[in-house]
């Protein structure tokens, strides 16, 4: 797959950091804001579509392989389940937030962006696992 | 009269029509998705409250907590919808590449041809 | 002419039943669900997150989230594994 023209590029170019800014801020803000993990990762993934079509396979795949993507994706889910599992270790049931007063970092008041425990991490897992997938499908099916 | 379920359900019904009728496999995935968007739009509307805002807090809206909590539309169909598209992403994402297999293996996409090759 | 016909007689047929399912069905806005008051009325306080759509799909229904994302990863599975014959063959044109 080839790249396109160049006011493709240059357009593509001036819009994609703020599509990933907008991405990694939906994705990070989801416990205060409408949004959360899968919407950002979405976001992102269009991006990584965006940049594919404009640039073509080959400047992708040099930028981010398949390989890093992939690792990336394995990475995002064994963070949700790792986070799960953190639960069950300190004497909680899976999928649970075991520090839970008020003296703990991530867990304080509400309207700070460390605040809700464990919504903040298990939604950065979600985004990279949604990215990383899209990039992995979008790769696949444009080396056909 | 309950109007948008009316709505939701005929969406419902064209997604079936089209995966039931159309030959082409693209076209049945689509139809697959727009079946899902209306099962979506159904379990959305049903949660909805008249007159209801976003069951998203603000700096105003916990000042006046008790009118927010009137207010405030249900916010579980939106979290079973969140899950339901995750996984009609999913499901479109898998079927497009089983289609895009069918394609190269067999050289058509529609459904008849494909059924009478047998390979 | 035969398949118009029988097409729109079941078109009619299935609206009609579709108008009086929604007949039934309880009032546009009239807020069916209880559990989502509860949700809306505690999540600041047992979650502490303003969000109380996050708070249901991570916290109080987590599990569902969980089995979403392991769905996720097996279909991206699945598609990486139907395409792998490309890669492999890349991979030996690459040797050769």
């Amino acid at each position: 797959m080839r790249g396109m023209s160049i006011i493709v590029k240059t357009v593509v170019r001036l819009i994609a950091p703020a599509m990933l800014l907008v991405g990694v801020s939906v994705a990070l803000h989801g416990h205060l804001t409408p949004g959360g993990g899968f919407q950002g990762g979405v976001m992102l993934g269009s991006t990584f579509l965006l940049l594919l079509l404009a640039f073509g396979l080959d400047f992708m795949e040099g930028k981010l392989g398949f390989r890093f993507g992939d690792s990336l994706r394995g990475l995002g889910a064994a963070m949700i389940l790792l986070v799960g599992l953190l639960g069950l270790t300190f004497g909680f049931w899976f999928f649970s937030w075991p520090f839970r007063n008020e003296a703990v970092y991530l867990f304080g008041v509400p309207s700070e962006f460390f605040s809700s425990g464990n919504l903040l991490l298990y939604d950065i897992g979600e985004a990279i696992h949604v990215a990383a997938a899209f990039l992995i499908v979008f790769y696949c099916f444009a080396r056909k | 009269m309950n109007f948008p379920y009316a709505v939701s359900m005929v969406i419902i019904l064209l997604g079936l029509y089209c995966i039931l009728r159309k030959r082409n496999l693209i076209k049945i995935i689509l139809g697959m998705g727009v079946l899902a968007d209306g099962v979506n739009l159904f379990f959305i509307s049903l949660g909805y409250r008249a007159g209801g805002i976003s069951p998203v807090l603000t700096e105003e809206r916990i000042e006046h907590f008790s009118a927010f909590t009137a207010a405030a539309v249900d916010p579980l169909p939106q979290a079973l919808v969140l899950t339901a598209i995750v996984i009609n992403m999913s499901i479109a994402a898998f079927a497009l590449a089983l289609a895009v297999k069918i394609y190269q293996r067999f050289g058509t996409l529609d459904m008849r041809k494909i059924r009478r090759l047998h390979g | 002419m035969r398949r118009l016909v029988e097409f729109s007689f079941l078109a009619a047929v299935s609206f009609t039943l579709i108008l009086i399912a929604a007949f039934y069905l309880p009032p546009f806005g009239a807020h069916p669900f209880p559990v989502g008051q509860y949700y809306v009325e505690r999540s600041l306080e047992e979650v502490k997150a303003w969000n109380s759509v996050q708070a249901i799909i991570w916290e109080y229904r987590g599990y569902d989230t969980l089995g979403e994302t392991a769905v996720l990863f097996a279909a991206v599975l699945g598609v990486v594994t139907l395409f792998r014959r490309m890669v492999k063959s890349e991979r030996n044109e690459h040797h050769r």
